[in-house]
């Protein structure tokens, strides 16, 4: 006797204004242009081997998609507005080895920015970590520098960690890289418990 | 010869040192992580390994058997991964259970970390442990570092949860630890 359950329905990255989707060979040239935006050097959030300061040529931003296209290390998805379709930046979901801690971090093109996009994306992820996997406790990595950044992460519930002491160099002075965590505990306070458990 | 410390050489890795290094491995009080599970590894998995490792100037990584100089016994090993040139590291360590207390582990940090300092130029190195390792802590807390992020609740073994540690020395810190060594390398701010 087959089961007459209707499957279940994949989980859907739809937020109100915004979606994540994979990347796809048509993205390349939106992605070239704002990881080439000056205000994004150093939090691109790109593979390690790929300078986070330099210019990227159009090679090196078709290998970055690639290898995100490709799907094996983490998820990488693009940030789209649902009515026009346009690209506005990238999400990316990394699990080193353990899924009970992923770490993310979230891209906004500098032209899209403070409208809201990245809470909507980083709402559609946390729902996705703690619903969908075993996820405990996720973490995003931000530079001492990047305020915006921090301010963001500490607004959507993260708590400060610490630091990564050291982590580069930057105007002739060394950074650190502030560590944050939320835990699926302050997660579902936060969301009103609806979620049910991993 | 290796990397000669008070009670210990480092030296390069043997074919003979294979059954050791699996039977390290497959004991549980030694591994912190469970990544490192399950506790079936082979002399075979260890020698097909060594034998993958090929000759390059450009390796970003570094692995060490600690030998005791008194005895010239295994008594565990020790490494670091993830180079940035002259910049930073990450170092882990395994000791043989008949060497806890020794002060071989803390011999043998010493030596790793004068060679990264002093030989490598580093500003920075790092390790990872969590919070139910304390013997960990306190091997680390003795060479200089301090623990700079405590991430909560993310590592789970043994039936428990414990925060995951960033421990960090910087080049400065380690150098005023060791004032009979001198740094040219100029201070950033």
């Amino acid at each position: 006797m087959l089961d007459q359950q209707p499957l279940a329905v994949p989980f859907s990255f739809q937020g109100a204004s915004i979606a994540l989707r994979p990347f796809e060979s048509e993205d390349v040239d939106v992605l070239y242009k704002y990881l080439n935006h000056p205000d994004l050097v150093g939090r691109r959030y790109i593979p390690w081997e790929f300078s986070d300061l330099l210019p990227l040529s159009h090679k090196q931003v078709q290998e970055i998609y690639e290898k995100w296209a490709e799907g094996k290390e983490g998820l990488h998805l693009a940030v789209e507005l649902s009515e026009s379709q346009q690209v506005i930046g990238h999400a990316n979901l990394e699990v080193e080895w353990d899924p009970h801690c992923p770490n993310i971090a979230l891209v906004i093109s500098p032209v899209q920015q403070r409208q809201g996009y990245a809470s909507m994306a980083i709402g559609l992820l946390m729902r996705y970590l703690f619903e969908h996997t075993p996820a405990h406790v996720v973490t995003g990595w931000v530079t001492d520098w990047n305020t915006a950044g921090r301010q963001f992460l500490l607004k959507n519930s993260f708590q400060e960690a610490g630091c990564m002491r050291r982590a580069g160099i930057r105007g002739g002075k060394y950074f650190d890289l502030v560590i944050h965590d939320q835990l699926r505990s302050e997660w579902l306070q936060r969301v009103g418990g609806g979620a049910h458990g991993a | 010869m290796g990397l000669e410390g008070k009670l210990v050489i480092l030296r390069e890795e043997r074919t003979e040192d294979m059954k050791l290094l699996a039977e390290l491995r497959n004991d549980l009080e030694t591994q912190a992580w469970s990544k490192t599970l399950p506790p079936d590894y082979t002399e075979h998995m260890y020698i097909m390994r060594f034998q993958e490792r090929t000759f390059s100037f450009d390796r970003s990584d570094g692995r060490f058997i600690i030998e005791d100089k008194a005895t010239g016994s295994f008594a565990g090993m020790i490494s670091y991964t993830g180079l940035e040139q002259r910049f930073a590291s990450t170092i882990g360590i395994m000791v043989a259970k008949p060497f806890w207390g020794s002060g071989v582990a803390a011999d043998a940090q010493e030596t790793l970390l004068k060679f990264l300092f002093t030989e490598l130029g580093l500003r920075v190195v790092r390790l990872w442990t969590h919070s139910g390792n304390p013997r960990a802590v306190r091997l680390a807390e003795k060479a200089g570092f301090r623990i700079s992020a405590r991430m909560r609740q993310a590592i789970y073994k043994n039936s428990e949860l414990y925060d995951n540690l960033v421990m960090d020395l910087l080049r400065e810190e380690y150098f005023s630890l060791h004032p009979e060594l001198v740094d040219i390398i100029p201070v950033l701010p």
